[in-house]
């Protein structure tokens, strides 16, 4: 028996097997129907097909039928210049050297259009694919990157919590805490992911994802790590813990190793990122949360510059990732959920830059989404104390729109602590009823 | 809270009265300079009540959820005010005039209470020793606790007057603490992994590198920036697979200094943390051509005799002013730190076992897992480990004048430090 024929003996759902394994040879070789067994040529040699599957195929509960992944946009994203209200003579009075004109934006309609640099972004939005949310943030928003990015990371603003939301989610939905539930390609794993019975995968390098030491010593390693269950439970949860992170450290490593695709991402941090979340995704990994971050976005001054670089590398490893999804027959499989910490101050400061804000808008993408605008853009006039924008939209409730109508996950209200329902964004939201 | 010398007062203050009396904890830090700003207790004056310090003293110093109510927090806030920062932010002060005089009523005591009042009130309460002595004892002892044992914990303390010293005394002498539920059942934290085992190699200097505020940070714990109010949640949420990887690397690079990855180029590195990853490469394909100093083209720079240039030529300007000016204030700021000398750790194994009368591959292997593991291995793995040893070394009889014997030995200790119960106090 190979390994792919082991796991798929412990699957429960073998019809989903069976598809998925044709859909992969499918999608891989742009031929359906090959015979199960059959040699499998060209992107997967042998053995990585079988470890692939394995790391599919290792719990029936985990079925990847739903993938969620995040992209957070850390710095604090102007939004002003995301979604950019060019229709609106405010606009152009807070922001009169970095304001974008009618002719600059990318129009979406007589009020709206996106930052010029969002092209791909554009590409996605005239496809039906996004949802943009309007003015999402918390109350009594904080200024501080650390503090904010706690409240988003713990979507428990002003609390001490030491779980993520995402962590907090999968300890309820899925308390199985199997295996690579969460993938959160990181050097360092995000607080929001942090858990308590799942242990996501943390890796930024994949070739760095793996235990030091050359291949004699790592022979003996595998054997030590075989422990029998102790009845110590710090012990045993090493030792799965343990025997888990070989696994997945191998997997992970010849998947996005051995990933092909004729999709050009191109070389921007988010890309590079995007093409191994693919990389798993096509690999068959049972992860239900992928979670990404970009940097760059804290533009006190000059941002025009960096915000054209930034801008264009986002919309185009987001339009790359989407082709990509499109490619292998996954786009209607994946919502993505892009945010950031807080959008930035209404008026640009002396420095063609901007200073730490408040609210800002929220993307979901995919072909699951009603496209198009949603909730209310805060009034450029009507402000807050100290004169930023003023949230309409509870970021907990974009949350739970991925929590509740994407993933099925119903009772968003405890995970939150308080009721935030969902925005009914998703064109067919999973019931109750269905199994996550 | 951004100033480091809040923290440093902050550490100072908690080693003074870590083993004196509760009271006089609270109180410090109810008065820590690092604490009122990070609980804006400094902007809770008379009028305008802020509750955030008297929530978390509840709920994570003294009380614990669900003995307290939203009321109780509101009076305790009024107790509170007044204690606060000099106009510099950076030394406690109280001010009478900013107190709040009137009447609170805290957990059914009434009284117009200052802040050490409130924390009498709070010692008072039968969940304060409950919660206070189980937070201790999971930490010295261990996570799981019965109803019974909770109850005499609280007496316990409680009959030490609070006295920290004299209850931590009790329990180190008592029969639970050497009990088998006790031990190896804390996973360690990342600077306890680190320190103890420098100390398990017997040194009595900290090696430069690897570098402990690097590592252990990259572990999830930056000492004097912990994650929260409440501080680091420990246990499991120290483990995923990457920190257990990265733990046990860092057991590798111990043992193995001159693996430890450098960083090329670090002080320009630094550039990339500061202007992101774009700007930073941008600027690195410049400075590799030796570009210095030269004004960037690329666009129509014959525009700009039209009054003003392309837009290209204008982003690239702006771009190159902004790469200079951050590189050079990095390699500036990095010219300015001191090179720390490179002190790795100072041992040798094969000295240490010699010294033991250590003869054989099962000897060594069980030298030193007496040494360095607290929970016993059982026979197949301990075979494992000297078959390991037995094939590097090519004899299970140790041969003391082999060149390379420590580097086996060293390999071997490494599979040892990466076993799951090394991760265990």
């Amino acid at each position: 028996m190979t390994r792919g024929d082991e796991a798929m003996a412990n699957y429960e759902c073998l019809d989903c097997l069976a598809s998925r394994r044709q859909f992969l040879r499918g999608g891989l070789l742009g031929l359906g129907g090959l015979g199960v067994g059959a040699a499998i040529p060209g992107v997967f040699g042998r053995a990585s097909f079988g470890l692939a599957l394995e790391g599919a195929l290792g719990k029936a509960a985990s079925h990847p039928e739903r993938i969620l992944v995040v992209v957070e946009l850390s710095g604090g994203n102007d939004g002003l210049d995301t979604v950019i209200p060019y229709g609106d003579d405010n606009y152009h009075r807070v922001r009169p050297t970095l304001g974008q004109n009618a002719r600059g934006v990318l129009r979406i309609d007589d009020r709206y259009g996106l930052h010029p640099s969002l092209a791909g972004l554009k590409t996605l939005w005239d496809d039906g694919l996004v949802a943009a949310v309007h003015g999402c943030g918390y109350p009594n928003p904080d200024r501080s990157h650390f503090s904010s990015m706690e409240y988003w990371h713990t979507a428990k603003p002003h609390q001490v919590e030491t779980r993520g939301w995402i962590g907090r989610l999968a300890d309820a939905a899925w308390p199985d805490g199997a295996p690579n539930t969460i993938v959160n390609v990181a050097l360092q794993q995000s607080k929001a992911v942090q858990a308590e019975r799942h242990a996501p995968v943390v890796f930024s390098n994949p070739e760095e994802f793996v235990r030091a030491g050359d291949a004699q010593q790592a022979g003996a390693y595998e054997q030590l790590i075989q422990v029998d269950a102790t009845g110590n439970e710090a012990l045993d949860f090493l030792a799965r813990i343990s025997r888990d992170a070989q696994r997945t450290s191998r997997q992970v490593r010849e998947v996005i190793r051995d990933y092909q695709t004729p999709v050009a991402y191109g070389s921007t941090p988010l890309a590079v990122d995007l093409r191994k979340v693919a990389a798993l995704i096509e690999g068959g990994f049972p992860t239900r949360v992928y979670y990404v971050s970009l940097g760059g976005f804290d533009t006190h001054a000059g941002q025009v510059a960096g915000r054209f670089y930034l801008l264009t590398g986002l919309g185009e490893a987001l339009r790359a990732f989407h082709e990509d999804l499109r490619r292998m027959g996954r786009r209607g499989d994946v919502l993505t959920m892009m945010w950031s910490e807080f959008g930035r101050r209404v008026e640009e400061n002396a420095s063609q830059g901007t200073d730490h804000g408040t609210a800002g808008p929220m993307f979901l993408m995919g072909e699951a989404v009603k496209p198009g605008f949603a909730g209310q853009h805060p009034s450029l006039t009507d402000l807050d104390e100290n004169g930023d924008l003023q949230m309409t939209v509870d970021f907990r409730r974009v949350y739970a729109t991925a929590i509740q109508e994407w993933l099925g996950y119903q009772d968003s209200r405890a995970l939150f602590a308080g009721e935030y329902p969902g925005l009914g964004l998703v064109k067919t939201p999973q019931g109750a009823a269905s199994s996550l | 809270v951004r100033d480091y010398r809040k923290m440093l007062g902050q550490f100072a203050m908690l080693r003074q009265h870590a083993n004196g009396k509760l009271r006089d904890l609270l109180i410090g830090i109810a008065q820590d300079p690092a604490m009122l700003v990070y609980l804006d207790n400094h902007q809770n004056v008379k009028g305008h009540p802020n509750e955030n310090f008297a929530r978390e003293i509840f709920e994570l110093f003294s009380l614990g959820v669900g003995n307290y109510t939203e009321t109780d927090i509101q009076e305790a806030a009024r107790a509170f005010t007044g204690w606060t920062l000099d106009p510099g932010l950076m030394w406690y002060v109280d001010r009478p005039d900013l107190h709040d005089d009137g009447i609170k009523t805290v957990l059914g005591r009434s009284g117009n209470f200052d802040g050490e009042d409130l924390v009498d009130v709070i010692l008072e309460q039968q969940a304060t020793a409950r919660f206070v002595g189980a937070k201790l004892y999971r930490f010295f002892v261990r996570e799981q606790l019965d109803d019974e044992l909770a109850a005499k914990i609280a007496a316990a303390l409680r009959q030490h007057d609070y006295e920290i010293a004299p209850f931590l005394e009790q329990i180190f002498l008592s029969r639970d603490f050497y009990s088998t539920a006790s031990t190896g059942t804390q996973i360690k934290s990342p600077v306890h992994l680190l320190v103890s085992t420098y100390r398990k190699l017997g040194l009595t200097e900290m090696p430069t590198t690897p570098d402990l505020a690097a590592l252990t940070g990259g572990l999830g714990q930056r000492l004097f920036q912990p994650p929260n109010v409440k501080g680091w949640d420990g246990g499991r949420t120290w483990i995923n697979p990457s920190t257990l990887f990265q733990r046990q690397n860092v057991a590798r690079y111990v043992l193995f200094p001159e693996e430890i990855p450098v960083i090329k180029d670090a002080h320009l590195q630094g550039s990339r943390r500061l202007s992101g990853d774009y700007v930073h490469d941008q600027f690195m394909a410049w400075a590799e051509q030796g570009n210095y100093t030269s004004f960037p083209t690329g666009g129509d720079m014959g525009s700009m005799g039209r009054g003003g240039m392309d837009e290209t030529a204008r982003l690239n300007a702006e771009d190159f002013n902004l790469f200079r000016g951050v590189f050079n204030g990095v390699s500036r700021a990095y010219q300015r730190v001191p090179p720390e000398p490179r002190v790795v750790a100072d041992f040798r194994l094969a000295a240490t076992l010699e010294q033991e009368g250590v003869t054989s591959a099962q000897g060594a292997v069980d030298a030193l897992l007496r040494r360095f593991v607290l929970l016993p291995i059982d026979a197949a793995r301990r075979g494992e480990l000297v078959r390991f040893f037995t094939a590097q070394h090519g004899s299970d009889t140790i041969d003391w004048d082999r060149e390379t014997l420590e580097t086996e030995l060293r390999e071997l200790l490494h599979l040892i430090l990466s076993l799951p119960e090394y991760q265990l106090a």
